[in-house]
């Protein structure tokens, strides 16, 4: 055999080198702004897979040795959730961005009222669940070398089972060059929401490495070493496939526990939400993630039975993966397989130590630094530096747990089963994610009572027992219960036996979990500050707004130095400056209000957590209160629902009046339009007859030169008249549409009415004499003074006035004229006995070439523009002409006109 | 043709539905429907029907996240707000 220890430490040195270089120059690039592909949903789909860890890579074939399709749920539950992401996913990446969540514990503790609390004990459990899995990487990039290396020792390497003692030293400085790198590209700054692209284009290659390294053995599995599927699956026992049992209780829970898993573990949130660049990135995810876990899982069943058939009985199935194209004598198809698993196990540990090590940072040691006084606010130094340095310390210590774990627990079997172990102890956190999420009054309280109680139960009931009496549970306790209490056996709590250990545990856990959260939610109502976030978390897409909810304020000085203290000084300016510039340059004002010191707060969260911004903030910031009336308005369903309806309400009367006033107008013009077409017939008529009479006469003249003189004089001077006639007429006509037009300037002055409407009835005098009509003097005003211009008022008045002689068909015939100032109006009445406007002229009768007394029968006729010109008049007086509702026989007109203050006292005279 | 929103909403409702086949798909008691000693082209039947099934889901899901690409604009209007950057 050639693969020597050297050739693979070589090889894999060289792998190293290129993953750094890889991240480098991902790094570098995306710095640059070039290579659109870096920020492509590929590359998002590929660096999620880093689900896919070297317990996938060796562990399910290795389980499907052991017992079929059970590996398979692993894989089905992420694309369960994934397909399903319209649901779940997006909101959490939407609300990922909008809050700038920086981890798991980050989105909890920001949901349950930014609660330290909160976001100390998730990153507890995370921590507790994730170190034992990093040092089952750790474990198999070391057994899977020592595997490789050992190839030239004959057949006992194709066992696949590793000497005695592992090969702590190869596992600890890989660990040593993975917190290399982590720290290298895992904090280039410490805003964790700004992208890691390094990270993610280096994860993203190992992921595709994955895939080959296992498509490729599986295919020489399948067609190199086998002759097809057919001949593969014809080797299988039948247990392996034609079990009833494996689809029981344990697959529905395993199924159930990956679908918890893809969502909760660190490692997939800072993947899936912290380091998404584009929200429809997911949208690509959504099917090709699955097609991703589809394909690693496709060779999987083939490869673990051909391990069973080929290889010496007794061989290790958790190493068929390397040790079949060994067997094989295929050694670059090994050292591929070598490298597949060795970037399985690398990209975990990288991805869960930057996002255990923000975590750590920023909700354990930030707040115990700040309570301990290590970084004050008001003294000087950096806040940034500090974070920087334990962010490292973080990672390396990180590092160094996994490491320990698998240097204390190396010997014993307890590592393999850790893969279920964490996926259920992060699955604690699935209650309290989903009902952040989708429920409006669950609560910080109810969240950490579910969080402890879940937590507690599964160490009790899966992690402590998986250590086989190693560890705080003895032998005797695992089988026998606590002082003997057969009732709380681990594995048997409260005499709930033959369950599957992981079943037995999940249910437990995880049931006393959504019960204690539910019950301790509903006990009391959810502080301001929760029911304020539930809503921004529970209603991301409605869009609500914050601002006006809270009140606070602080000074802009104090907030620009926090800010350039944590973020460093260029990078705070710059961000303080950005805010303000967004908000019209409020950075002047030395006071800041809510919106902008939010805008800030959110800032800082992308870097620190929300629980340490908002402690942070809040230190500078004076006089907070959240209004809760707000707060109830936009927070509760029905509030919201009963505003909404009531806006539409008021929206659907204001478009019925808009309507009916819309059919008002139309109507106004369709009537308008025939009056029109009526007028015109009229004015051809009116213009006609004249101009007929005209002719006729001046043809008489023309053809009967023999006239007499007298004849003569007279057909001149009905030819005059008539002329004269067809002249007003027309004169009239233009009058009217120049008035309308606006386009005659008069000269407005003060002047008495009272003079005009003395003159007016005695011009009109004659008229009435002549068709034997009174005219009756009611009261009348003194002393008044208006802005008009006298011929054009005494026009309105003669018009009105001769109006009410003209079409005056009463018996006993009169004109009432009377004058009165009201609260500064000058009103002048001209009333008749006569025929009256019928009601359904009266709202047109001001319009042009209108006859309001058409039906009457009346001997004379007028052109219907009387009305409409005075009307324009007053109108350009500032003052109105009315007609008064029907009082009895007749008709009343009104003018009115506004009255000059003056102090001359008026008296009513009879 | 139906109009746009009625075909948005559809894909939006069959994108939070699709999960809930594939539970019901994968899940026993269906599964076990497919435990047999069967075999397709040397496929036994219950891997066959599971490999079948997922890819099928996945097809469905590309589908689906293109449909819902066309119409990225919500139709109601509250939604449509996009987050402050």
């Amino acid at each position: 055999m050639s693969l020597s220890a050297n050739l693979v430490l070589a090889i894999a040195l060289l792998y190293i080198a290129l993953l750094f270089a890889v991240a480098f120059y991902g790094d570098r690039y995306a710095r640059a702004g070039r290579a659109a592909w870096l920020h492509s949903p590929l590359i998002y789909t590929l660096s999620i897979s880093v689900y896919c860890t070297s317990w996938t890579f060796y562990g399910a074939v290795g389980s499907a040795a052991r017992s079929g399709l059970e590996f398979a749920p692993i894989y089905v539950g992420p694309t369960l959730v994934f397909i399903g992401w319209w649901v779940l996913l997006r909101k959490m990446v939407r609300i990922g961005r909008t809050q700038r969540i920086t981890s798991i514990a980050d989105m909890l503790s920001s949901r349950y009222g930014k609660s330290a609390a909160v976001a100390a004990l998730v990153t507890l459990i995370a921590v507790v669940g994730t170190t034992p899995y990093i040092a089952l990487q750790l474990k198999a990039v070391a057994t899977s070398y020592q595997v490789l290396s050992n190839a030239g020792a004959g057949t006992d390497a194709l066992t696949g089972h590793p000497a005695a003692t592992p090969d702590f030293r190869t596992a600890f400085w890989i660990a040593v060059i993975m917190a290399v790198f982590t720290i290298l590209f895992g904090t280039r700054n410490i805003d964790a929401q700004e992208r890691h692209h390094g990270v993610v284009t280096a994860i993203a290659l190992e992921a595709v490495v994955k895939l080959v390294a296992l498509i490729a053995v599986g295919l020489l599995v399948m067609f190199g070493i086998a002759g097809g599927p057919g001949e593969i699956f014809a080797r299988a026992s039948p247990e392996i496939l034609h079990s009833h049992e494996v689809f029981g209780a344990r697959w529905v829970a395993v199924t159930f526990l990956a679908a918890a898993a893809i969502v909760c573990l660190p490692r997939e949130f800072q993947v899936t939400v912290v380091e998404n660049v584009h929200e429809h990135h997911l949208r690509t995810a959504s099917w090709a993630f699955p097609l991703y876990l589809f394909l690693i899982s496709l060779f999987v069943l083939p490869i673990a039975i051909g391990g069973l058939s080929y290889l010496p009985p007794g061989a290790n199935p958790d190493m068929f993966v390397l040790t079949l194209p060994m067997w094989a004598g295929q050694d670059s198809i090994a050292l591929l397989s070598f490298l597949g698993g060795f970037s399985s196990a690398t990209s975990m540990v990288i991805v869960a130590c930057i996002a255990l090590s923000t975590m750590l940072s920023n909700h354990i040691i930030v707040p115990l630094a700040l309570r301990a006084g290590w970084i004050s606010l008001e003294a000087g130094g950096e806040i940034r530096r500090f974070l920087l340095v334990s962010r490292r310390a973080c990672i390396c210590a990180v590092m160094l747990l996994g490491f320990l774990y698998f240097r204390l627990s190396g010997d014993s079997g307890a590592l393999a089963a850790i893969g279920l172990i964490s996926f259920a102890g992060v699955a604690q956190f699935l209650p309290s994610l989903l009902g952040g999420l989708f429920w409006r009054h669950a609560t910080g309280a109810g969240a950490i009572a579910g969080l402890v109680a879940g937590t507690v139960l599964w160490a009790y009931t899966l992690f402590l027992p998986s250590f086989d009496g190693g560890f705080v549970l003895s032998a005797a306790t695992i089988a026998e219960g606590p002082f003997g209490i057969a009732l709380l056996r681990p594995y048997a709590l409260f005499g709930l036996e033959g369950l599957d250990p992981l079943v037995h545990s999940l249910f437990w856990s995880l049931s006393v979990n959504t019960i204690l959260f539910v019950l301790v939610s509903l006990a009391r109502d959810p502080r301001p500050l929760e029911r304020l976030q539930a809503t921004l978390f529970v209603d991301v897409f409605r869009a609500p707004t914050a601002s006006g909810l809270v009140q606070r304020s602080a000074a802009t000085d104090d907030l620009s130095m926090l800010l350039q203290r944590i973020l460093g000084p260029d990078e705070g300016l710059r961000v303080f400056r950005q805010a303000a510039g967004a908000r019209d340059g409020e950075a002047d004002l030395p006071i800041a209000n809510d919106d902008f010191i939010t805008q800030l707060e959110r800032r800082l969260a992308g870097s620190i957590g929300a629980a340490s911004a908002r402690a942070m903030i809040s230190q500078v910031v004076t006089g907070e209160t959240i209004s809760l009336e707000e707060l109830m308005k936009i927070a509760d369903e029905t509030q919201r629902i009963r505003a909404y309806s009531r806006q539409l309400e008021e929206k659907s009367r204001e478009l019925e009046a808009a309507a009916e006033q819309l059919r008002a107008a139309n109507e106004r013009l369709r009537r308008l339009d025939s009056e029109k077409d009526e007028f015109l017939s009229q004015v051809s008529h009116e213009v006609r007859t004249p101009m007929t009479s005209i002719r006729s006469f001046a043809e008489i003249l023309l053809e009967h030169r023999d006239l007499d003189k007298a004849e003569a004089q007279r057909f001149l001077r009905i030819i005059h008249d008539e002329s004269v006639r067809l002249t007003r007429l027309l004169d009239n006509t233009l009058d009217l549409s120049l008035l309308e037009r606006g386009e005659r300037p008069w000269l407005i002055e003060r002047i008495d009415p009272e003079a005009v409407l003395d003159s007016a009835t005695r011009a009109c005098q004659g008229l009435a004499a002549h068709a034997r009509v009174r005219i009756v003097s009611g009261p009348r005003a003194t002393g008044v003074r208006v802005d008009a211009n006298a011929d054009r008022l005494s026009q309105v008045f003669i018009n009105l006035i001769s109006n009410a002689i003209k079409y005056n068909t009463s018996d006993t015939p009169y004109v009432r004229i009377s004058s009165a100032v009201h609260d500064d109006t000058y009103e002048v009445l001209i009333e008749d006995n006569g025929p009256g406007i019928r009601p359904e002229e009266r709202d047109m009768i001001f319009s042009k070439f209108r006859r309001g007394w058409a039906h009457t029968q009346a001997p004379v006729r007028g052109a219907g523009l009387g009305l409409a010109i005075s009307w324009q008049i007053v109108q350009h007086f500032g003052g109105s002409l009315t007609l008064l509702p029907n009082t009895g026989t007749g008709a009343c007109f009104r003018v009115a006109l506004l009255c000059v203050r003056t102090q001359v006292a008026f008296e009513q005279r009879r | 043709m139906k109009n746009d929103y009625s075909r948005s909403a559809r894909a939006r409702d069959a994108a939070a539905l699709l999960p809930v086949l594939g539970v019901f798909l994968f899940m026993p008691p269906v599964i076990t429907l497919f435990v047999a000693k069967l075999h397709i082209a040397g496929v036994p039947l219950i891997v066959a029907y599971l490999f079948g099934v997922w890819l099928a889901l996945i097809a469905c899901a590309a589908l689906l996240a293109r449909r819902l690409r066309e119409r990225p604009a919500r139709t109601r209007p509250a939604e449509s707000a996009e987050p402050p950057a």
